[in-house]
């Protein structure tokens, strides 16, 4: 599972209480309101715990946090300072968005 | 009339004459309550509540309240009591300490704190607060709390805030708004007065105040205007300078925290005249070059105050009447929410005295 897909299932299990949503990977979070300041203390809780990386307070910031997108770019770039040979192995993201299932 | 600097100065004479009347209408009217109750915390706003009220009732008609807690600042209640007197009214002192002990307030909150800082110790003089980042026109940083940590020699640390303890420290710190609101109406209940608030529209507007804590009042008469014409009143009313030059302060946390720090992470000055300007649809490049900012810091702020209004939306509802006949929508809030809610829905607002 990429990591945008599994970003993107974090916030339709957790923070977007809709049935039948589907979520952009380049949907604005600000624009759409999907996720609040909140849900951004939530997504760092789970980028941490689900990838191994850790966020410090100044990178937490729109151009990191507004899209599943972004963030994605922004855990894969993390991932590969703290292990460079380990982006190569990472799968490619995606263009594509995808409904919940 | 074109953005400006000035854009929000009032006739102060005016509005004070329009509230004190419209303070008679809605209490002694539409209320139908003999007098008004007022928690007075040594801030601005209270101050210019408690001065409106005694132009427009008799000073036995008001009950002046101050509710200080074991983490307050001994100034505040000196400086509301003062205040209280210069108006003629005799205030009244509610300790709520012993009321927040029995919620477990302090217990609750300092449990979230020790699982972030392990070294805090309220007993040994550790304070604490928590804060948003200041650099909001600089860095596109989103509302994000840390929490900061006073040790007894006054050295500040910041730590991270997970999600799970900032909800804990929230939670029991409401309890604090929720302790002040109950004890205003036990006084309102006994004297068949109504219980007047002191929140302005940025409080307000943008989701600084606890649902059914101080926002629970019967009348909001500084609700529609800006802190900085909350100012401009005061300066008229003759609020003691004391009270005028002091950082504005929600009194919630141990450490001192300012609501700059606390949630609007702007001075008054800029913030308001930057939220009128969004609010009226000035265009971003005319806001800038009136207020000489780069247009992306104007931006910058607005994107804030959508994103505040937005996630603090509910806290503005009233309780959703699930009758079929109200469209319940999982659709994220509006950016004012303020404006979508329908007037005269199921629970009665609290009445801004605009007109």
């Amino acid at each position: 599972m990429s990591i945008e897909n599994q970003i993107q299932e974090f916030i339709l299990h957790n923070l977007y209480f809709a049935d039948n949503q589907s979520l952009d990977y380049h949907a604005s979070f600000l624009e759409t309101g999907i996720v609040d300041s909140m849900g951004v203390m939530e997504l760092v809780a789970f980028i941490e715990s689900a990838f191994g990386v850790t966020t410090l307070p100044q990178e937490i910031v729109v151009e990191h946090f507004d899209s599943v997108a972004k963030l994605a770019d922004f855990v894969r770039r993390k991932l590969s300072l703290a292990n460079p040979e380990a982006e190569a192995k990472d799968v490619p993201a995606p263009t594509v968005s995808s409904a919940r299932p | 009339m074109g953005f400006s600097k000035s854009i929000l100065q009032l006739d102060p004479a005016a509005e004070a004459d329009r509230l004190v009347r419209s303070l008679k209408e809605a209490v002694q009217g539409l209320l139908r309550r003999h007098g008004a109750v007022v928690g007075i915390s040594g801030g601005v706003d209270s101050a210019v509540v408690l001065c409106l009220c005694a132009r427009a009732f008799d000073a036995s008609k008001i009950v002046a309240v101050m509710m200080p807690d074991k983490d307050s600042n001994p100034q505040s209640e000196k400086l509301a009591r003062d205040l209280a007197r210069e108006c003629g009214v005799n205030p009244v002192l509610e300790n709520v300490t012993a009321a927040l002990e029995g919620f477990g307030c302090y217990r609750r909150r300092d449990e979230a704190i020790r699982q972030v800082a392990p070294e805090y110790e309220p007993g040994r003089g550790f304070k604490a607060k928590i804060v948003l980042p200041q650099n909001l026109l600089q860095e596109n940083t989103l509302n994000v709390f840390s929490l900061v940590i006073v040790d007894p020699d006054g050295r500040e640390r910041s730590l991270p805030l997970p999600a799970r303890q900032f909800l804990q420290i929230v939670a029991a710190s409401n309890f604090k708004q929720r302790a002040r609101m109950a004890t205003l109406y036990y006084h309102a209940e006994l004297h068949n007065f109504a219980v007047i608030g002191t929140a302005n529209k940025n409080e307000h507007d943008q989701g600084f105040f606890v649902k059914y804590g101080d926002a629970g009042v019967d009348v909001t008469p500084l609700g529609h205007l800006y802190k900085t014409q909350v100012y401009q009143l005061a300066a008229y009313l003759g609020v003691p300078e004391a009270i005028r030059s002091r950082p504005p302060t929600s009194d919630t946390y141990s450490a001192p925290c300012t609501e700059q720090e606390f949630f609007f992470r702007l001075p008054f000055e800029t913030m308001d005249l930057l939220w009128y300007a969004q609010e009226h649809d000035v265009p971003a490049a005319e806001v800038a070059a009136v207020m000489g900012l780069p247009e992306a810091q104007v931006r910058r702020a607005f994107d804030d105050f959508t994103r505040k209004s937005r996630t603090t939306g509910y806290l503005r509802l009233p309780p959703l009447r699930l009758n079929g006949r109200n469209k319940v929508s999982s659709a994220p809030f509006p950016a004012s929410t303020a404006r979508a809610v329908a007037p005269g829905g199921p629970c009665p607002k609290p009445q801004i005295l605009t007109s």
